[in-house]
């Protein structure tokens, strides 16, 4: 019966609904635009690794750890050209 | 051998290029900024000559040692592996290299990007350089002055030139007192130079902007402080002010000689809004203070005349 | 006939009617020859509907040689327009549109194509695979890139070409300052060439990390693999900054949307950034494959195994992740602070120690080694120097305070020439005669391509020498003319003799091909250059299979160690192989982009709606189609190598090409 249940799915789903409604919170209340943008920005990447790990299977076949690297590589670029992109056009103007 | 002679032959004609013609705009400074760039770019010939006649000796070498016909024709190369020795050496030596050139260039970026040495005392005298397709408009607020196409300026002061552009991007270069940078028309962009010896001096756009680009020069005439001052008396007897319609027409795409106004553009067509310099003030507070102090400058001058 | 207007030429001059005419006669010609000939089947059973990785790869390198040509002739064009002070062979409208597709036809259209070439004709046969993953995708990308080039090829003669340069940094770019559809054309064509390029990147990939022999294990690839793979994983983080920052360029233009204006809330450095985060990496895409070739050919005529096989690994993998931190050292004159321009220096400095540790490890591998000067050999031993040149005026620019001298100069023209030219050009003609008995079963004839390569190198030290030397006198780059006073005379006609001597070098080359057509020939074997690596393991020309039966690896040198040291590289029976079917559907597809491409240039959204319905249709037909591929039985696989068997027995007496004595 365990086997047949999906419960890692079942709970990925339910948790990705919990996710929306807190981003969609922020639509409802008046936060300040800090606050505001904290919650969307962890929300959707949470949403995102839900999505990747659960419902793209990433990890779960024998390539699981090039997935993972690769998407790690992915962050770390797009990482270093956001903060290099503010540095150049805002931190150091 | 082939090989061996046409290195020798380029390496004999850079050292005829080098040393045979006159000097090179770049490697002939006349200002602190220039000089600077100057002996930057002679360390770094140094040590990167160094290493191309490393490789190159380790190339000839190998390839006069190892060639097939030089060798038995029963030899059989060994097989050989990494070693960790070796490699690391060859990583170090390039480390060490990369290391002391970042220290000299992170040095030598804070000085370029500064008031020029030796002159930190004085206040520099500010000229806006602006330029619209194909000319270059130089603005001296402080004397009420604007030129067209050139520049004269005083030795032994530091100068400080706020860049922007009317059109697309260019690049405001003077090679023998310093290095470029760019003018935008979104944001004024600042340079530091100062000369230190007079005497005429070439000065373009460098960045590609438009059928008009080769031709878009102008020249800089720097000379003492006392002549400078006497040109800026006689500009104001002699020269006409500079009105709202004269300047729309010279703003019109093409070219233009030498033109000399009274009064800047600045008063009716204001620099761009946002700065974009090296100092490490909150940008938007330091515009303010900028913008005011060219308000209390506007109106000494207003005083004045 | 008003409709017909926006089609002129803004800027026409004989030359250009001149072409036109050459155009409709060409393609008349060959209309007229296919058809005489009776070969339009031919070309549509074997070429155009084909998703064997290797007609592809012969594709591409057919366009990058035609490519090369076309650049090659703007080339001349603009040193002839500089040979002397106030010529005017060229105006200034001219100028700028020679060298800006000048630019955008030798990185995109040239070295792009080159490089995938080899990717596709060598990467799978060196790890023993049948096909790249996604062939008919491979088909599509091919085709892609044709539609992108033709596109671009087709701007000056129809709507003007661009002429904001190469780099098209708004708002030059924009239509404030170029109204003709030139840089509309910019926009699309690489657009469409740069989708393909994307899933090129994914394929190769996927082909590698998926497809490998068994026993091959990512330390034992092939050099040229290994660079391959790296050189896509930075296609694949590099191209959709390029994908969107052209996308957001095109509705600019077309709809005024005022991303990259100076006014209304735009940003015109932002296209600088995001053209850069593209650009730089672009070098290293071109360079790392170009590094494999070198490593490939420096070991075979060597000799002996790759000095260093881990370093060689991890200097590439450096240089991949470097490649994407350093790419405002372009525009260091931009206006933002001595830190920002610190911090970009030292990590642009930083990538010369994996470049150096690579130099140095080939000249590792020639020690001890015993040197043959073949023609692939020599353009290798030619890169190491020049090369090296070129690395450490790299090292000069970075420093971002000289920089200030350098930046927009002949200095930096100079520079990037002089590691693209021995770099990716020289590592493409090495590749091209080393693997031309790959691709068709007969060698390239030595003695011209000797001649060929000496003028090559000649002149383009002549070329692009003394404009190190006119940089530094303050002679900037994208000048159509300059003064006699200036002195930059004498050196620039230096420079005109030495493209002269290049344009010398490529007729060689060319000559080359249809001399050893004719005469070379044809039973050179499976093995002409005593090499050392799996893509020698199969026959020449390679059958469609590639390999009769997979082969099991051991080491990055699976056919030297057959040859030398008994390894068994093939084991069990002939079995049925699998081969996945040729489809016409790719082809169709870049024809409609093409019209797609063409439509949105012109901005007739009729057509273009149309055209990008029928690109959707191609694909949903595609989700549709059952297609399982075919089999090719064991006996016709039998067939196939006992004939090449009897052709290697006829050839046994003769000696090995490039032997000791040469």
């Amino acid at each position: 019966m365990k086997e047949l249940f999906p419960v890692k799915q079942v709970g990925g789903y339910l948790f990705s609904l919990v996710l929306t409604i807190v981003a969609l919170i922020v639509y409802f209340m008046d936060f300040s635009f800090p606050v505001a943008m904290t919650i969307l920005l962890v929300t959707a990447f949470v949403q995102a690794a839900v999505q990747l790990v659960l419902f793209m299977h990433a990890g779960e076949t024998e390539d699981g750890t090039a997935i993972y690297t690769n998407v790690l590589y992915g962050i770390i670029i797009a990482m270093v050209t956001i903060i290099g992109s503010l540095l150049i056009f805002v931190w150091d103007m | 051998m082939k090989l061996k002679g046409t290195l020798l032959l380029l390496l004999s004609m850079l050292v005829v290029f080098l040393s045979g013609c006159e000097p090179l705009l770049v490697l002939d400074p006349k200002g602190p900024q220039a000089e600077r760039q100057a002996s930057d770019i002679m360390i770094s010939i140094g040590i990167m000559a160094f290493i191309v006649i490393v490789v190159m000796v380790l190339l000839v070498y190998m390839l006069v040692k190892y060639r097939a016909s030089r060798l038995p024709d029963d030899y059989e190369p060994p097989h050989i592996e990494g070693n960790p020795i070796l490699e690391g050496i060859l990583i170090g030596v390039p480390i060490i290299i990369v290391a002391i050139l970042s220290f000299i260039t992170v040095k030598s970026n804070y000085i370029v990007e500064s008031t020029p040495e030796g002159y930190e005392d004085q206040e520099p005298l500010v000229i806006y350089a602006s330029s619209s397709n194909w000319k270059w408009h130089f603005s001296y607020p402080e004397q009420d002055i604007e030129t067209v196409n050139y520049l004269y300026i005083p030795t032994d002061r530091p100068i400080e030139f706020k860049l922007y552009s009317f059109g697309p991007i260019t690049s405001f270069w003077i090679p023998q007192l310093g290095g470029q940078k760019y003018a935008m028309a979104d944001m004024v962009t600042t340079l530091h130079l100062a000369a230190d010896t007079p005497g005429e001096y070439m000065g373009r756009n460098a960045n590609f902007s438009g059928k008009g680009f080769a031709e878009n020069t102008f020249t800089v005439t720097a000379m003492t402080q006392t002549k400078f001052d006497e040109w800026v008396d006689e500009v104001h007897e002699t020269a006409e002010p500079l009105t709202e319609d004269t300047f729309e027409q010279l703003l019109e795409p093409g070219h233009l000689g030498r033109m000399t106004f009274t009064g800047t553009h600045l008063g009716f067509s204001p620099a761009p809004e946002h700065e974009h310099s090296d100092d490490e003030m909150d940008s938007g507070e330091e515009h303010k203070m900028h913008a005011e102090k060219e308000r209390e400058m506007h109106t000494e001058h207003a005083a004045h005349e | 006939m008003e409709f017909f207007e926006r089609f002129a030429v803004p800027n026409p001059n004989p030359a250009i009617y001149a072409s036109m005419v050459a155009i409709v006669v060409v393609s008349l010609a060959i209309i007229i020859g296919l058809t005489y000939f009776k070969k339009w089947g031919y070309l549509w059973r074997e070429w155009l509907t084909t998703v064997d990785h290797k007609k592809i790869g012969m594709m591409y390198l057919i366009s990058a040689l035609l490519m090369l040509f076309r650049g090659g002739v703007d080339a001349l064009m603009l040193r002839a327009q500089l040979s002397m002070p106030d010529n005017k062979l060229l105006d200034p409208q001219h100028y700028n549109e020679v060298f800006s597709t000048h630019g955008i036809v030798m990185i995109i259209f040239m070295a792009m194509p080159f490089i995938f070439a080899f990717m596709n004709l060598i990467v799978p046969l060196q790890i023993g695979a049948r096909d790249v993953a996604f062939p008919r995708l491979n088909a599509i990308s091919f085709w892609l890139f044709a539609a992108g080039a033709m596109l671009f090829n087709i701007s000056f003669v129809i709507g003007g070409s661009p002429d904001a340069g190469w780099t098209s940094y708004f708002p030059l770019a924009g239509t404030e300052f170029s109204e003709s559809v030139g840089t509309n054309y910019y926009m699309i064509a690489i657009q469409i060439s740069g989708i393909g390029s994307l899933m090129t990147g994914i394929n190769m990939i996927t082909t590698i990390l998926k497809m490998r022999a068994p026993g091959m294990t990512l330390m034992k690839m092939p050099m040229f693999t290994w660079a391959s793979f790296m050189a896509c994983v930075i296609i694949i983080f590099a191209f959709p900054v390029l994908t969107i920052a052209l996308l957001m360029g095109t509705t600019d233009r077309l709809f005024a949307t005022n991303f990259f204006t100076t006014t209304n809330g735009g940003m015109d450095m932002l296209w600088a950034n995001f053209f850069w985060v593209w650009g730089h990496p672009e070098v290293y895409i071109l360079i790392l494959p170009a590094f494999g070739i070198y490593s490939e050919v420096i070991s075979t005529f060597s000799g002996r195994n790759l000095y260093g096989y881990k370093s060689m690994v991890g200097s590439m993998v450096i240089i991949s992740l470097l490649s994407f931190l350093v790419w405002t050292h372009h525009f260091f004159t931009m206006g933002q602070g001595a830190l920002t321009n610190s911090i970009f220096s030292i990590s642009t400095m930083a990538i010369a120690v994996p470049t150096g540790v690579k130099i140095f490890n080939w000249l590792l591998t020639m020690w001890k080694g015993k040197i043959r000067f073949t023609v692939p050999m020599l353009y290798s031993v030619g890169f190491i120097p020049l090369f090296t040149i070129g690395g450490v005026t790299g090292v000069m620019l970075a420093m971002s305070a000289a920089d200030y001298q350098y930046h927009n100069t002949m200095f930096l023209v100079a520079h990037f020439h002089n590691t693209i030219i021995p770099g990716v050009v020289f590592a493409m003609l090495a590749g091209l005669t080393y693997y031309w008995p790959k691709m068709f079963g007969f060698m390239l004839n030595e003695r011209i391509g000797k001649w060929g390569f000496w003028f090559l190198s000649i002149g383009f030290v002549l070329a692009f020498f003394p404009m190190y030397i006119t940089g530094l006198n303050g002679q900037a780059r994208r000048m159509y003319t300059y003064s006699e006073a200036t002195g930059f005379g004498p050196l620039n006609f230096v420079a005109f003799i030495g493209a002269g001597l290049m344009a010398i070098a490529f007729c060689l080359i060319v000559y080359n091909i249809f001399y050893s057509i004719k005469h070379s020939p044809r039973n050179v074997g499976d093995d002409p250059w005593n090499a050392r690596s799996l893509e020698w393991a199969t026959h020449n020309p390679v059958p469609e299979y590639n390999f009769a039966r997979t082969p099991h690896v051991a080491s990055s040198e699976a056919f030297w160690d057959a040859k030398k040291h008994g390894h068994e590289l093939f084991k069990g029976e002939i079995e049925e192989i699998h081969m996945p079917n040729y489809s016409g559907v790719p082809f169709i597809m870049g024809v409609i982009f093409f019209i797609c491409g063409f439509s949105f240039v012109f901005s007739l959204w009729i057509p273009a709606i149309v055209s990008l319905i029928g690109i959707f249709a191609c694909m949903v037909l595609r989700s549709f189609e059952k297609d399982d591929g075919r089999l090719i039985s064991v006996e016709e696989i039998k067939a196939t190598e006992s004939k090449f068997e009897s052709a290697e027995e006829i050839k046994t007496a003769v000696s090995t090409y490039g032997g000791a004595n040469s």
